[in-house]
């Protein structure tokens, strides 16, 4: 193998799961020079992006301060293996409300509402967890409206190619008061954005598509909704997902309807969907407890079994589409 | 004279011949040879009877096999689409992945000596195929392991046990 042309051994290794090429870093220096390029984590990124079937969740454990990935396995496939995950800085900042954006993830200091005083207990981090390398933010700039809402989400700007934290303060009585704090991964402070729109956020509902973050907001001078997927779940015997499948393209909005889940006669009443995989189906979480693949053509479902997480009855879980990379935190 | 279709009569194949490296000749089908997307880029600049490539870098015992692979998928390509055409069923695909398996289920030299000549001669399906192979065996391997199995000098200045 010592024959193999450097650019081989290159695409060999875009081919193996993070936790391989990771080990690989010891072979021999040629391997590690190669995985330790800047490059690489990218090239690793597009192959796995291409070839895998398979998807990878975040799984937090209501009861537990704990957090747990998963990597669903193609020879296996109605069962999910979880593996612990520790991050020293994790009981500092718990809260995780996004799916990954190329693998990394923002953590944040739960609080109801920023306050001076919650000024100085907020803290954020970004965070690979294959990587198990994360960076402290800076502390947020003193907005101008001194209790405030807060909503933030991690995005990564396709043009610019930086990985960028949004923040935004706002008066859930006057749309009107509001401000935005953006950073950028590798910069030392946050930059004030001026306001943000006339819009009221749901703090609870957003994601990132498209190099944008997004969010779920009642527009106050459109009277209208702008957002990628909504529920409904007001009807007796099932639920309503619609879908905006085409970006930005308001015609084409997907309606799909699923079943209400039927778990030892309980009903499960509430879905989140978690991802549309590339076979069509979505993965959903009824009832913050079960895991289930949905076949939108055939009604069919599977339920995913979760192996390895702590046992309460009736826990209940957040959970999150996760993709792993080798992205470096340190190359921006 | 009207040339006129007939399906019983098939015309006589066209053939190439790939010249090894240790001075072997093969003579193949046209459409075999055309795999290669080398072979097919400079393919239409060529005159007819002048249908001959030398292969510097692939050796007599690789070529062999490699061109044992692109008739296998000419021929299969060939039944599934017709499987297709008549729409019956047909586990043509299921069948060609089991004999890509077997197939590529070599020693670590011939993988070697396999995937380079599929670079060379960039046939794409072979050369995810070689790669594939080889990253599985590379997968759940320690380094020490892996520098044994394909024969890699340990210089590594990392210590193994560091990024468990």
């Amino acid at each position: 193998m010592d024959r193999f042309p450097t650019d081989i051994i290159t695409i060999i290794l875009t081919y193996l799961p993070v936790k391989s090429v990771l080990r690989c870093r010891s072979v021999s220096k040629t391997w590690l020079a190669i995985i330790d390029s800047l490059q690489f984590p990218e090239l690793h990124l597009n192959a796995s992006t291409r070839s895998s079937n398979s998807s990878s969740f975040i799984i937090l454990p209501t009861d537990f301060n704990e957090i747990y990935i998963t990597n669903e396995d193609e020879r296996f496939p109605r069962i999910l293996e979880t593996t612990k995950i520790n991050l020293s800085f994790y009981q500092e900042a718990d809260l995780i409300q996004d799916p990954s954006v190329h693998g990394l993830m923002f953590f944040s200091t739960w609080c109801r509402s920023y306050s001076k005083e919650a000024h100085n207990y907020i803290s954020m981090y970004i965070c690979n967890p294959a990587t198990r390398d994360f960076v402290k933010l800076p502390n947020l700039n003193i907005p101008e409206c001194t209790t405030s809402k807060l909503v933030s989400g991690l995005g990564f700007d396709t043009v610019r190619r930086e990985f960028k934290v949004v923040q935004i303060f706002y008066q859930s009585w006057d749309v009107r008061i509001s401000e935005v704090q953006v950073y950028t991964l590798g910069a030392n402070s946050w930059r004030n954005l001026g306001r943000a729109p006339n819009v009221k956020f749901k703090k609870h509902f957003r994601a990132f598509v498209n190099g944008s973050v997004h969010w779920l907001a009642e527009d106050e001078s459109e009277d209208g909704f702008r957002c990628l997927s909504v529920i409904d779940n007001f009807s007796a015997g099932h639920i309503e997902i619609w879908i905006m499948k085409e970006y930005n393209v308001k015609e084409s909005w997907t309606r799909y309807v699923v079943s209400k889940l039927d778990v030892d006669g309980v009903l499960c009443e509430t879905v989140q969907p978690i991802l549309l995989r590339k076979n069509g189906e979505i993965v959903i979480l009824y009832d913050r407890m079960e895991l289930v693949s949905y076949n939108i053509g055939n009604g069919n479902f599977n339920a995913f079994e979760v192996h390895g997480l702590p046992g309460l009855p009736h826990e209940t879980y957040k959970i999150f589409s996760y993709v792993e990379t080798l992205t470096s935190l340190n190359a921006f | 004279m009207k040339d006129s279709f007939n399906p019983s009569i098939e015309p006589p194949k066209k053939t190439v011949t790939l010249v090894s490296s240790d001075g072997y000749d093969f003579e193949v089908e046209e459409e075999v040879a055309l795999e290669s997307q080398v072979i097919k880029d400079g393919f239409e600049d060529k005159a007819v009877d002048d249908r001959e490539y030398l292969l510097f870098n692939v050796h007599s015992d690789t070529l062999e096999l490699i061109i044992k692979y692109c008739e296998k998928h000419v021929s299969s390509r060939k039944s599934i689409s017709a499987a297709a055409a008549s729409s019956s069923s047909s586990n043509g695909e299921e069948a060609l992945k089991e004999w890509d398996e077997h197939f590529i289920s070599v020693d670590t030299n011939t993988l070697y000596d396999i995937l380079m000549a599929a670079d060379y001669l960039n046939i794409k399906s072979l050369l995810d195929l070689a790669i594939q192979k080889v990253a599985d065996t590379i997968h759940g391997r320690s380094p020490e392991q892996i520098r044994k199995k394909f024969n890699i000098e340990n210089d590594s200045i990392i210590d193994p046990w560091a990024s468990e």
